[in-house]
């Protein structure tokens, strides 16, 4: 269980008051926690420098295709095409691989390659003036990309992946729908569609997976990319423009548009809670935070397109600071006994064994 | 050892990827049938790759193609014979929904239909050019001539031509 350091300093202070350690036990304890929080501040750090590093190293050697190359040969530039995205990968591998190294910059060198399989892609269409299709672009990107998950059994594999092909699947659906025939409406409900079924598969997968020793790490980023993917989708459904789309392709009743709306929006608020909860029961923290973030987020957004046509702009300003103020002061100081609610009836749960 | 397996098998695909999509260009820029397209060009920007200038050409406007796209909108590709003219220059000698039967030195080339009803050659629709060079080309909009490979009625930019018919070197066309 990840505990915060100010909760494990706590939990020194109440030894120490209740004669369960010495005081030259709990200063030591304290030293002790302070020289971890140290070293871990440094290697986020490390990993942080490390990971700027490397998309800036992916990202300039695109741009400097982007510059065009033109002084070299085809023969050349194919060569330069292959090399591209193989010596990193090469690199990653002879470092997380053979060596067994868990180093920042062998992690950077593994995402550096995979970003640089866009790269070599791009210059093969540059080199001979392909046209621009996204379909095959990413689609081609994600297959590539695909067996170093595997391979490397990375976070950063599957994430760049699971993105790769979002967005595939984004651009599938467009050359679906391209020849304009079955109007917007269709497209953005069907992409919804596609979005929510892609978004269950990752969590359902991620589940499965979830206490598996080796691809442990890889389950959690699958169902915390289904958490954003879907509460992006579910977000967006919010809005009274999907609630049209809708009532549009299936023929309804324009005026069902509103009712529906408004269940999209308990659906999206429920949608959460069930996210809040699951967090809190397999004690993931992120996660909890990130559904928090986003409900901030959706009352910030509603709170201005439901009132900002209605009120006075001084007024808008007002009302919005003191509702915002009063929602900043009740989470403040009555976060730990929520959290601690939370915990008491979904860990306790999950640890009795029900559902 | 799987792990090892696993990913020279991934880098095996992906230099075989990378190679195999390089050979279908090089077969058609070094082995297509080479004929000369009238152009008239628009400039945009790729941010992933590069600056590049847009084309359309001619015979996208040639009366028999702009009739044929119009007149039967179910086709979605549209297949034309081309034929050098005097000057040198391709122009549209046949023009059919069905594909043909190509031979060694046949000019066929493939179109395709879009809801508009007007006609599109997507592979050689651009032209990455340098950095800075991309509105001075565009510029030469009534002058531009594209060197197009043609082969099975797919065709391969080459090379951009003047009005002279000379190669044009782009980097002479680069802002300082």
């Amino acid at each position: 269980m990840h505990m915060k350091n100010r909760e494990i300093k706590e939990l020194i202070e109440g030894w120490l008051k209740d004669g369960v350690i010495s005081n030259e036990q709990a200063m030591r304890m304290a030293a002790d926690i302070r020289e971890q929080t140290s070293q871990k501040s440094q290697h986020k750090l490390v990993s942080a420098i490390s990971t700027i590093g490397g998309l800036a190293l992916a990202l300039g050697f695109l741009l400097l295709i982007a510059a065009n190359w033109s002084t070299f040969g085809r023969t050349v530039k194919l060569v330069f095409a292959v090399l591209l995205p193989v010596v990193p990968l090469l690199i990653a591998y002879w470092l997380l691989i053979a060596r067994g190294s868990t180093r920042m910059y062998a992690r950077a060198a593994n995402l550096v390659g995979i970003i640089l399989i866009g790269g070599a892609l791009a210059l093969i269409g540059q080199i001979y003036n392909l046209d621009a299709n996204m379909l095959n672009f990413f689609g081609l990107w994600t297959l590539l990309s695909a067996p170093f998950i595997f391979a490397f059994r990375k976070e950063e594999n599957a994430l760049v992946t699971l993105i790769l092909l979002g967005v595939t699947i984004f651009f599938a659906c467009l050359d679906a729908f391209a020849d304009g025939r079955a109007g917007g409406e269709l497209l953005i409900f069907t992409l919804s569609l596609i979005y929510l079924a892609y978004s269950y598969l990752l969590y359902r997968f991620g589940s499965h997976m979830r206490h598996s020793a080796v691809w442990g790490s890889i389950a959690r980023v699958m169902r915390l990319a289904a958490g954003a993917f879907g509460t992006v989708v579910l977000f967006l459904m919010t809005f009274m423009f999907y609630a049209e789309s809708v009532t549009e392709v299936l023929s309804l009743d324009p005026l069902l548009a509103t009712p529906l709306s408004v269940f999209l929006n308990l659906l999206y608020i429920a949608f959460l809670f069930f996210v809040l909860v699951r967090a809190y029961r397999y004690e993931e923290d992120q996660t909890a935070a990130m559904v928090l973030r986003w409900f901030g987020i959706y009352l910030i957004v509603k709170y201005i397109t439901l009132f900002g046509g209605m009120f006075a702009t001084g007024l808008f300003f007002v009302v919005g600071g003191i509702l915002f103020i009063a929602g900043g002061w009740i989470l403040e100081h009555k976060q730990q006994d929520i959290t601690a609610y939370m915990k008491r009836r979904f860990v306790t749960s999950h640890e009795s064994g029900t559902e | 050892m799987q792990q090892k397996w696993i990913f020279f098998g991934g880098i095996v695909l992906l230099i075989a990827l990378i190679v195999g999509l390089a050979v279908a260009q090089e077969r058609i820029v070094r082995e297509g049938t080479m004929v000369v397209l009238e152009t008239r060009p628009v400039d945009p920007r790729d941010l992933f790759r590069g600056e590049y200038v847009i084309l359309r050409y001619e015979i996208e406007r040639d009366p028999r193609v702009m009739e044929f796209a119009q007149n039967i909108p179910e086709v979605e590709r549209i297949h034309i014979r081309l034929r050098e003219s005097t000057d040198g220059i391709a122009r549209v000698a046949e023009v059919r929904a069905t594909e043909p039967t190509y031979d060694q030195s046949s000019m066929w080339i493939t179109g395709e239909i879009n809801r508009s009803g007007s006609v599109r050659f997507p592979s050689i629709e651009q032209y990455y050019v340098p950095e800075g060079a991309g509105r001075a080309i565009e510029e030469l909009r009534d002058e531009l001539h594209v060197r197009v490979g043609l082969r099975n009625g797919e065709a391969r930019t080459v090379e951009l031509l003047d009005g002279n018919l000379e190669v044009i070197d782009p980097f002479a066309y680069r802002d300082e």
